[in-house]
C-alpha cells in the first residue's frame, strides 16, 4: 500500500489502477483534509453533482465539514473521488448561505420569520384552489434532493393539491432515459451495472462524455482501457472529448442527427446477420417493423446527413456487431438533442438485437445528468406516477388511491402529468399563477432565457424559491424559502445504476434554514390535507418514517426497496435495488397489466392506448421501437451558419450555485468561452482568447473563443454560467440563445440543437479563454497553459 | 371504374390536412411544440399527395383539390388551441377514412402497386390523427377548467 499526493485539478481522474477482464476494481481510497483539520468523526454520504453515486465520509470538526474520504467498500467508486466530490462541499458553508425568509413587500425582498413566509404561501394556495381549482398550482423540483423529500412533494402535489403540474428539472437531464426504457421494455428502471464496465469487451458511449459527467466511472473505464485485454471503444459525439481520444472509433456526428446514425447502425447489423436471432424470437417484439425503417439507411445515406464517412459508420457497426460483451452508455448528446427518445430507444434496440442483456459485460446505461435524477423518476416528482405506475392504467391509479388512502379521482391521471416546457407556456397564458421552484434554477437553466425571464419575473406569477443561495431565480421571487442542503439533512438518494446510499446529517443549517422535508411536512400541516377517513394525507414525521412510506408505496412495483433499511445502509454502505441487473432472465415489466406506459409514437409522441398495447405486446417482451429521422426544427442557414452545441464541464454542475463557491473547481473554469474547430475559427478571424459574439434568433452572448477539437461547423459553449457572479455583464448564460422545442416523447429541451452565428469582438492579446485545457476542451494550440489546482488541489490516495 | 374519384377524394382530403397543419401552426406560435410538430407532419402529409401522384396519373384523376379551408377564429388562446386542433383532427379523420376507401377499391382493382402506397400512406395519415388525439387530451383540462 502506498499513499500518494496527486493535484486532481491538473489529473481528475486521479492514479491508475488497472485491471483486467472480470477482476474485481481495486480501492483506490482518496482523502482530502483542509489545512490543520483534525476531524471529530466522519459522516457517511455520497456524491450530490453529479449521477456516479460516489459514497464517501465527510470529516466534521467544531460543527463543520472539514474534509472528505471515499468510502473504499462501496461497489460504485471503491473509496475514489471525483474533483466536485473532493472540492465541492466548500459551498455548503459559504457566507452568501439564505439564512432567512424572505417576502416580497413593496417590489423588494425582505426578511421575514417562517410563520410570514409559510402564511404568504398557504394564504395564496387556499384563495387559488378556492377560486380556479388546483390547475393554478404547479410545483417544479430537481435532481438534487433526496427520495424522502420528493416522495412527500408528490403526495402532495398530487394528492393534496390534487395538480398535474408537478415536474423536476430532471425534465433536462433524465427524461429521455425513463422514457426510452419505457418505450423498450415497458418500464423504467436501469438494466445494466457499472460491473458491466469490468466484464465486457466493448464499450460503446452514445451522447456520452463521461470523462466529465461521472469522472469515477470514467477512472473505471480507464483502469480497463489500460489493463489486459482492454475492450475495444465506441463513440458518437461531435466533440473530441477524452473518451473520443482513447476511442477504436469516434463518429463526430453533426447535432440533430443522432437517429440517422443510429439507424445506420442497425442496418448494418442486420445486413450482416449480426442480429442474435433466437433472443429476439424469444424476447422481444416489432422486429419487422424495425428491419424496414433501417433498410434503407445505409452508412452512405447516414454520412451525408451525419458528416461522417461511411467506413467509419462501418467500422464502427462492426465494433457493436462482433462485440461478445457489449455495454451501451447514453447520455445529453443524445437526450438534450433532436429526436431524443427515438434515437436513445435505437441503443436498447441494438442491445436486444445483439441479446446484450442481463448477463456480466451485456447492458444498457441510459444514464442520469444529477445526483437523485433516479428518485424523481420513482416518487412520482417528474412526470410519472410514484412506483412507476401507469397512469393510463385504471388498476395502477386505484392502488395508488389505495396506498394514500384517498380516492382515485383526486389523483389527476387524465394524461402524463404537466411536463415544466408546458408549465412556462401556463404561466406566460395566466392559467397557471402560482409556481413553486425548489433546488433548481430555471432562470439560467430553461431554453431561451429570454423568454423564461419574462415569464418568471412578471407580476402575474405568484412564484416561490427555496434554495440555499439568492440564484438568479430567487431574486425574481415573492418567496424565497431558505433551504438545509446536503449533509445538513438526512436522507436517500439513488444513482444512475440504482445504487442507494444513505447521506446523513453531519452539521446544522445556517441561521434558520430548514431542511426540504420539514419544509413539505410543514406546508402540508398547515393546508391540513386529510386522507378520506380524515386522517393527515402525509402521515410521517421524519427521513426515515417518509423513507418507509415510500417503500410502502413502491412494494409490489418493479423499484421495490424491499430489504433496504436505514440501519443497513448505516451498517453497509451502497445497495442496489432489483440487484447487479434487470432483465437477466429475459423477463421485463412489459405485459399489459403491468407495464409503466402503453407507448407512444417515437416520432409525434401520439400515445397508443391499451388496446394496441395488448394487441403488439400481449406477451410483455421488449419492445423494437423505429422511427425514420427527419429533420431538427432549426438547422444552419445563411443569417446563422453553425449548429449551436451546449453542454457541460467536469469542473462545474448546473449553473454553478455549488461549483463557483468552491475555489479550485472555479479557478478551473472561470468563465464561459466558445468552442470552435480550427477551419471555423480561421473563416471567422478568429484565433485563441478573442472576445467573441455568439448570436442566434433568440439573444446573444459574448464569450472568449477555445479554438478546439469540436467537429467543423459546430459551436459549444458551456451552459453554467449565469449572471449572479458577474452582475455588470451582458448575460453569458448559454440559454439566452437555445431555442425553445422539445423532443416529443420525453418532453426533454432540445439544447443541442439550434443554429448560431459567430463574430469577432475583439483581439485576445495573447490571453487564452478561460477553459479548462485537460477535458474535451483542450485547445488545438499547445502555447495555452495547462490546467492546475496547485497545492490547494492535492489529495491524498492510498492506492492498494 | 370510380378509382379517379377515391384517389381524388383522398388528395382533397390530404391538401385540407396540409393547410390545416400550415394554419395551426401559424396561428399558435407560443405554443412552440405545435409550431414543430405540425411542420413534421406537413412533411408527412406532403410526401403522401406525392406517392400519390402515378396513380392519380393511372387512373386520371384530374380534379381539384378545391379552395384551402377556413378555420374560424376562437379569441381565448387555450380554448383556440383546443378549437384548431380538434379541426384538424376532423381533417385527419376524414383523410383517413378516405385512404380505407381507396383501400378498398385497390383491392377489388387488384392494383398492388396502389395497394402499397395506401398502406404506407394510411399509416402517415393515422399517426397525424394520433398525435392530433394526444394533443387534444393534453391540452383540454387546463383550457376547459383554468
Amino acid at each position: 500500500m502506498s499513499v500518494q499526493r496527486v493535484d486532481r485539478i491538473a489529473n481528475p481522474w486521479g492514479t491508475r489502477t488497472p485491471v483486467g477482464p472480470g477482476e474485481p476494481w481495486p480501492e483506490r481510497v482518496d482523502e482530502l483534509l483542509a489545512e490543520g483539520a483534525e476531524p471529530e468523526r466522519w459522516v457517511q454520504t455520497a456524491s450530490v453533482l453529479h449521477s456516479d453515486g460516489d459514497a464517501y465520509d465527510v470529516a466534521v470538526q467544531d460543527g463543520r465539514i472539514v474534509g472528505v474520504r471515499g468510502r473504499g467498500a462501496d461497489r460504485v467508486n471503491r473509496g475514489r473521488l471525483g474533483p466536485k466530490d473532493a472540492f465541492g462541499w466548500q459551498a455548503n458553508a459559504s457566507p452568501d448561505r439564505l439564512t432567512e425568509p424572505l417576502l416580497r413587500r413593496d417590489g423588494e425582498l425582505r426578511p421575514v420569520s417562517w410563520d410570514e413566509a409559510m402564511d404568504a404561501i398557504v394564504a395564496r394556495s387556499r384563495a387559488l384552489l378556492e377560486e380556479r381549482g388546483p390547475g393554478a398550482l404547479g410545483f417544479y423540483t430537481s435532481g438534487q434532493l433526496f427520495l424522502e423529500d420528493y416522495y412527500t412533494l408528490a403526495i402532495i402535489a398530487r394528492a393534496g393539491i390534487g395538480t398535474n403540474h408537478i415536474d423536476g428539472n430532471t425534465r433536462l437531464c433524465t427524461a429521455t432515459a425513463g422514457e426510452a426504457l419505457k418505450e423498450s421494455f415497458g418500464c423504467d428502471g436501469q438494466p445494466g451495472s457499472y460491473e458491466d464496465v469490468n466484464h465486457a469487451d466493448a464499450i460503446a458511449l452514445f451522447g456520452h462524455n463521461v470523462a466529465e459527467t461521472q469522472p469515477v466511472l470514467w477512472a473505471r473505464m480507464l483502469d480497463r482501457l489500460e489493463g489486459p485485454s482492454p475492450p475495444r471503444l465506441l463513440v458518437v459525439d461531435p466533440r473530441r472529448t477524452l473518451p473520443a481520444r482513447r476511442a477504436d472509433v469516434h463518429l463526430a456526428v453533426r447535432p440533430g442527427t443522432n437517429l440517422a446514425v443510429m439507424n445506420a447502425l442497425l442496418h448494418e447489423v442486420v445486413a450482416n446477420g449480426w442480429v442474435d436471432e433466437g433472443y429476439v424470437a424469444a424476447h422481444a417484439v416489432g422486429f419487422e417493423e424495425l428491419r424496414e425503417t433501417v433498410a434503407p439507411c445505409t452508412p452512405e445515406w447516414a454520412a451525408g446527413i451525419c458528416g461522417v464517412d461511411a467506413d467509419a459508420i462501418r467500422a464502427a457497426a462492426r465494433l457493436v456487431g462482433t462485440a461478445q460483451r457489449l455495454l451501451c452508455t447514453v447520455l445529453q448528446g443524445f437526450y438534450q438533442s433532436h429526436q431524443a427518445t427515438a434515437a436513445a430507444c435505437q441503443v436498447n434496440n441494438l442491445a436486444i438485437l445483439r441479446g446484450m442483456l442481463g448477463r456480466p459485460g451485456c447492458g444498457v446505461l441510459q444514464m442520469n445528468g444529477q445526483p437523485t435524477a433516479q428518485n424523481t423518476r420513482e416518487t412520482g416528482a417528474n412526470g410519472d406516477l410514484p412506483g412507476f405506475r401507469n397512469f393510463a392504467n385504471d388498476d395502477h391509479v386505484a392502488d395508488l388511491a389505495r396506498v394514500w388512502n384517498v380516492d382515485p379521482l383526486r389523483i389527476p391521471h387524465y394524461g402524463a402529468s404537466t411536463h415544466v416546457m408546458q408549465m412556462v407556456r401556463y404561466l406566460e397564458q395566466g392559467t397557471l399563477p402560482f409556481f413553486w421552484v425548489s433546488a433548481t434554477n430555471p432562470l439560467v437553466s430553461l431554453p431561451e432565457a429570454g423568454r423564461i425571464r419574462s415569464v418568471l419575473a412578471s407580476d402575474r406569477v405568484f412564484l416561490v424559491v427555496q434554495d440555499l443561495y439568492l440564484t438568479e431565480t430567487a431574486r425574481v421571487a415573492d418567496v424565497v424559502l431558505p433551504a438545509a442542503t446536503w449533509m445538513e439533512k438526512t436522507g436517500t438518494f439513488t444513482n444512475a445504476d440504482r445504487t442507494v446510499h444513505l447521506s446523513e446529517q453531519a452539521v446544522d443549517p445556517p441561521g434558520q434554514a430548514r431542511a426540504d422535508l420539514d419544509i413539505w411536512l410543514d406546508y402540508a400541516r398547515r393546508m391540513d390535507f386529510r386522507d378520506r377517513d380524515g386522517g393527515p394525507l402525509v402521515h410521517w414525521h421524519d427521513p426515515e418514517s417518509a423513507f418507509e412510506a415510500f417503500k410502502a408505496c413502491v412494494a409490489d412495483r418493479p423499484c421495490s426497496y424491499e430489504g433496504i433499511t436505514y440501519a443497513r445502509l448505516r451498517e453497509g454502505s451502497g445497495i442496489q435495488w432489483g440487484g447487479e441487473r434487470l432483465y437477466a432472465d429475459g423477463r421485463f415489466f412489459a405485459a399489459p397489466d403491468e407495464c409503466e406506459t402503453y407507448g407512444r409514437d417515437l416520432l409525434t409522441g401520439g400515445l397508443l392506448d391499451e388496446t394496441e398495447y395488448r394487441a403488439l405486446n400481449p406477451d410483455g417482451r421488449a419492445i423494437l421501437k423505429a422511427a425514420d429521422h427527419v429533420p431538427a426544427p432549426e438547422g444552419p442557414g445563411d443569417a446563422h451558419p453553425l449548429r449551436l452545441n451546449t453542454g457541460r464541464t467536469l469542473f462545474h454542475f448546473h449553473t454553478r450555485t455549488k461549483t463557483a463557491r468552491a475555489p479550485q473547481l472555479q479557478a478551473a473554469a472561470p468563465d464561459v468561452w466558445v468552442e470552435l474547430a480550427p477551419v471555423d475559427a480561421d473563416r471567422l478571424g478568429l484565433a485563441e482568447g478573442d472576445l467573441a459574439e455568439i448570436a442566434s434568433a433568440r439573444g446573444r452572448i459574448e464569450a472568449r473563443v477555445r479554438v478546439g477539437g469540436v467537429r467543423e461547423g459546430v459551436a459549444f459553449v458551456p451552459f453554467h454560467y449565469g449572471w449572479w457572479d458577474a452582475p455588470d455583464r451582458p448575460s453569458r448564460a448559454a440559454n439566452e440563445l437555445t431555442i425553445t422545442a422539445w423532443d416529443p416523447v420525453s418532453k426533454q429541451p432540445l439544447f443541442k440543437t439550434g443554429a448560431v452565428r459567430v463574430t469577432k469582438l475583439a483581439d485576445g492579446g495573447g490571453r487564452p479563454a478561460p477553459a479548462p485545457t485537460n477535458t474535451a476542451s483542450a485547445p488545438v494550440d499547445g502555447d495555452v497553459p495547462e490546467t492546475r489546482g496547485g497545492p490547494q488541489a492535492e489529495v491524498a490516495e492510498r492506492l492498494p | 371504374m370510380r378509382l379517379d374519384a377515391a384517389i381524388a377524394d383522398v388528395r382533397a382530403a390530404e391538401t385540407a390536412v396540409l393547410n390545416a397543419l400550415a394554419l395551426v401552426g401559424a396561428r399558435h406560435e407560443g405554443d412552440h411544440d405545435v409550431v414543430h410538430m405540425t411542420r413534421t407532419l406537413r412533411r408527412l402529409a406532403d410526401a403522401n399527395v406525392v406517392a400519390l401522384a402515378p396513380a392519380a396519373e393511372r387512373y386520371g384523376a384530374t380534379r381539384d383539390p378545391g379552395p384551402a379551408p377556413v378555420l374560424p377564429r376562437t379569441p381565448d388562446a387555450g380554448l383556440a388551441l383546443l378549437h384548431d386542433l380538434r379541426a384538424l383532427h376532423l381533417r385527419y379523420a376524414e383523410a383517413s377514412i378516405d385512404w380505407v376507401l381507396l383501400g378498398q377499391g385497390a383491392q377489388a382493382a387488384r392494383d398492388a402497386e396502389l395497394l402499397d402506397v395506401v398502406s404506407r400512406c394510411h399509416a402517415q395519415t393515422l399517426r397525424g390523427l394520433k398525435w392530433t388525439v394526444t394533443r387534444l387530451k393534453e391540452a383540454a383540462p387546463q383550457a376547459l377548467t383554468s
